[in-house]
C-alpha cells in the first residue's frame, strides 16, 4: 500500500461520514471550557502567586487541546481526554418504547434538521407547496424501507413482469440487461439493476425497490398542469384501474441556474421543475404517504416522459410518532438560526434579517437513512452572498434557503443523530 | 435541487444535470481541487472533468449522495492531474497530504492480502472509534483536503495544535491498520 492507495481508500469511506463532516466542528460547551480555564487560571495563579510574588501578568497559553465555543446546545459535548467521560448512557429505545430515529432529514443526512440547499424561483406563487396537511395531526407514521433484493435477478424480474404485461407488452421479446457499477475508477458501485426494454418503454427498479420507473421511449405531449390528470389517465388507463377517486398532487416549482455558452459567466434560469403524483383520494393512506402508493409522473416541458409506480410492499411501519405543531417547529427553527448566526460564519446563507417565507409538511428520506420521516420544510430569505447576488442580478429570480426540521421531536432521534445539524 | 432530481436528469441524459450539479456542488469540487493543486485554472478544469466523468458513469451508477460522489471524483481527478504535473509545478496541499499519509504506510504493507474494500471498511471503523472531534478533523483534512490554516481557524486553535492532533491520529491509524493485518 502506498500513500496514494491510502488517499484513495479514504476517498471511499462511507458517504454518511462525508455528509456528517460537512457540519461545523463538534465543540466544547463554553461554560464548561470556561470552568476548566477558570479553575486552571486559579490554580496557576495560586502557584504563580506563591512562587513569583513580584512578577506582573500571568503568562497566557493558547488552548491547544480543543476549540472553545459551542454552536448549539445539542452538539455532543466532548470532554477533555484527561477527565472521565460524562455522556449519559443511551437508552435502548426512544420515549414510549419507540425505535430511535436515525439518519437525517436533509439530502446530505443532517440528523434532525439542517440546510437543504437553495431554492431558486421567480416567485412564491410559482412554487407548489404541499397542502396535504392543513392541520398538523398529533401523531404521524414513520416508515422504513424494507431490505431490498439488490442483485437478485429473478426477484427483480418478478416485480417488473406484471407491469410489462399490464401495459400490453411481452417481456419475452424484450431486451433485458443487467447493469452494474461501471468499471470506471471514478465510479461507486451502485449494485446490480435489471432493465427491461420494450419498443415503447424502459422498465427499471430503483435501488431499494420502492418504485418502478417506466420511461417512455417516445415522450407524449400532455399540455399544462390542468390537463395532466385527465391526459395521463387517457393515455395509460391501466395504471389507474385500482383507484376509486384518482386525484393529482403537484409539488415543486423550483428552478436551477446555468451559465450561457456565450461568455460562460452570465446566468440564466432553468425550467421550473414540478413533480406530480396521481393517488386515490378515497384511500387515506395513499393520500398522506406520497411515496407509498400511487403513480408519480415525470413531466418536463409539457411532455410526459415516464412514471414512477410506487411499491408499498417494500415499506414497513416503524411506529406512530408525536409531531410538533407548526408553531412549535417555527420556534425550534428560530432557535437554530439564532445559534447558527451566533457562530459567526464567514459566508452565511442567512443573516439577521432572515424571514420565513413558506413552510410545508412533507415526508422526507435522506440518502443515508432507510426511514421516511415527516419534516417541516421552511423557506427562508437568503443572505446576499456573491452567488445569491449574481443569480438575482442575472436572472431576476428570488433565492430562498431551504431548511428542514424533523416534525418528530428531537427526543425521538438517537442522540448521535439528534445533535447533528447540517450547516446552513 | 435535490440529489435525486439531479441524478434523475443524468439518467435522462438531460444536460441540465450538469448545470444542476454545478449549482449545488461546483463550489465543493472547485474547493477540493484547488486545495489539492493550488492552482485556480487547474481547479476549474478538474471541475469540468468531474461533470464529464459523472456524465459517463451515471447511468448506470445511481449515487445516493452526490456530495460524496462528486467530491470523490474531484479528489481522484485532482490527484491524477497532480501526478501528471512536473515536479517543479507541483503545488497545493496534495504533496503535503500525501507526505502525511506516507507516514502511515511507511514500512510497507501486506500486498494484496486484503481487498481494497476491506481497507476502506477498516478506515471507516477506525473513524467511528475516534472521538467526534477527531473524526471531523481527520475527514476535513484527508477527505475535503482542508488546509491546516483553515482547520485551525474553524477549530479556533493554533496550527501547531492541529498538526499535533493529526500526527497522533495518523499514529493511531497506523497502529490500527497494523493490528488488523493491513500494514507490516
Amino acid at each position: 500500500m502506498t500513500e496514494r492507495d491510502l488517499f484513495l481508500s479514504i476517498g471511499d469511506v462511507d458517504e454518511s461520514l462525508i455528509a456528517w463532516a460537512e457540519r461545523p466542528p463538534v465543540r466544547h460547551a463554553p461554560w464548561k471550557w470556561a470552568a476548566v480555564a477558570v479553575a486552571a487560571v486559579i490554580l496557576v495563579a495560586g502557584i504563580w502567586g506563591v512562587t513569583h510574588r513580584t512578577s506582573g501578568d500571568l503568562p497566557v497559553e493558547p488552548p491547544d487541546s480543543g476549540p472553545i465555543s459551542l454552536l448549539t446546545s445539542t452538539y455532543p459535548i466532548i470532554t477533555p481526554t484527561t477527565t472521565a467521560p460524562t455522556t449519559p448512557p443511551v437508552a435502548d429505545t426512544a420515549p414510549g418504547g419507540l425505535p430511535w430515529l436515525t439518519g437525517g432529514v436533509t439530502a446530505n443526512g443532517g440528523g434532525a434538521g439542517g440546510h437543504n440547499g437553495y431554492v431558486f424561483t421567480y416567485g412564491l406563487e410559482e412554487l407548489a407547496l404541499s397542502t396535504l396537511w392543513q392541520d398538523t395531526p398529533d401523531t404521524m407514521t414513520v416508515w422504513r424501507v424494507s431490505d431490498g433484493y439488490n442483485g437478485d435477478y429473478e426477484k427483480q424480474l418478478s416485480i417488473i413482469r406484471p407491469y410489462v404485461t399490464l401495459l400490453g407488452e411481452d417481456i419475452n421479446g424484450a431486451e433485458i440487461t443487467t447493469l452494474q457499477g461501471t468499471d470506471s475508477p471514478y465510479s461507486v458501485d451502485s449494485g446490480r439493476l435489471t432493465r427491461v426494454i420494450t419498443p415503447r418503454h424502459c422498465y427499471e427498479l430503483n435501488s431499494d425497490y420502492t418504485y418502478l420507473a417506466i420511461r417512455l421511449q417516445q415522450p407524449v405531449a400532455v399540455g399544462g398542469q390542468e390537463n395532466w390528470l385527465a391526459g395521463v389517465q387517457a393515455l395509460y388507463p391501466e395504471l389507474f384501474w385500482g383507484m376509486t377517486d384518482p386525484a393529482i398532487h403537484i409539488t415543486g416549482g423550483d428552478r436551477g441556474w446555468g451559465t450561457t455558452e456565450a461568455d460562460g459567466d452570465t446566468m440564466f434560469a432553468t425550467e421550473a421543475y414540478y413533480s406530480a403524483r396521481i393517488y386515490d383520494a378515497a384511500d387515506p393512506e395513499g393520500a398522506y404517504a406520497p411515496f407509498l402508493k400511487g403513480v408519480g409522473l415525470h413531466i418536463s416541458e409539457g411532455l410526459l416522459k415516464g412514471f414512477y409506480v410506487y411499491l408499498p410492499d417494500y415499506y414497513e411501519t416503524l411506529g406512530e410518532y408525536p409531531v410538533l405543531s407548526r408553531q412549535e417547529a417555527e420556534e425550534a427553527l428560530h432557535a437554530r438560526c439564532a445559534a447558527y448566526l451566533a457562530g459567526g460564519y464567514p459566508d452565511p446563507a442567512i443573516d439577521e434579517t432572515y424571514r420565513v417565507m413558506g413552510v410545508e409538511l412533507v415526508y422526507f428520506g435522506s440518502s443515508n437513512s432507510r426511514l421516511r420521516v415527516p419534516v417541516y420544510r421552511f423557506l427562508l430569505t437568503a443572505a446576499d452572498t456573491p452567488l445569491v447576488t449574481k443569480v438575482k442580478e442575472d436572472t431576476g429570480m428570488q433565492v430562498f434557503v431551504e431548511v428542514c426540521l424533523s416534525a418528530v421531536p428531537e427526543a425521538y432521534w438517537h442522540p448521535e443523530a439528534a445533535g447533528v445539524w447540517s450547516p446552513i | 435541487m435535490e440529489d435525486v432530481r439531479i441524478v434523475s436528469l443524468f439518467w435522462e441524459r438531460d444536460e441540465g444535470a450538469i448545470e444542476a450539479a454545478r449549482a449545488e456542488y461546483g463550489a465543493l469540487c472547485r474547493k477540493i481541487a484547488f486545495d489539492l493543486l493550488g492552482d485556480r485554472e487547474d481547479a476549474l478544469e478538474c471541475e469540468n472533468d468531474v461533470y464529464l466523468a459523472a456524465w459517463n458513469a451515471i447511468p448506470p451508477a445511481r449515487p445516493q449522495s452526490l456530495r460524496a460522489y462528486l467530491g470523490k471524483l474531484a479528489r481522484n481527478i485532482a490527484l491524477n492531474r497532480y501526478d501528471r504535473r512536473t515536479a517543479a509545478k507541483r503545488g497545493g496541499e496534495a504533496a503535503v497530504l500525501l507526505s502525511e499519509l506516507g507516514e502511515v504506510v511507511a514500512d510497507g504493507s501486506v500486498e494484496d492480502a486484503l481487498e481494497a474494500g476491506q481497507t476502506v471498511a477498516l478506515i471507516g471503523a477506525f473513524l467511528r472509534r475516534e472521538s467526534a472531534e477527531n473524526r471531523w478533523l481527520f475527514l476535513r483534512r484527508y477527505w475535503y483536503a482542508d488546509s491546516l490554516a483553515d482547520l485551525s481557524a474553524r477549530l479556533r486553535c493554533s496550527e501547531s495544535a492541529v498538526k499535533t492532533r493529526l500526527f497522533r491520529q495518523r499514529e493511531r491509524l497506523r497502529a490500527y491498520l497494523q493490528k488488523e493485518g493491513i500494514l507490516l
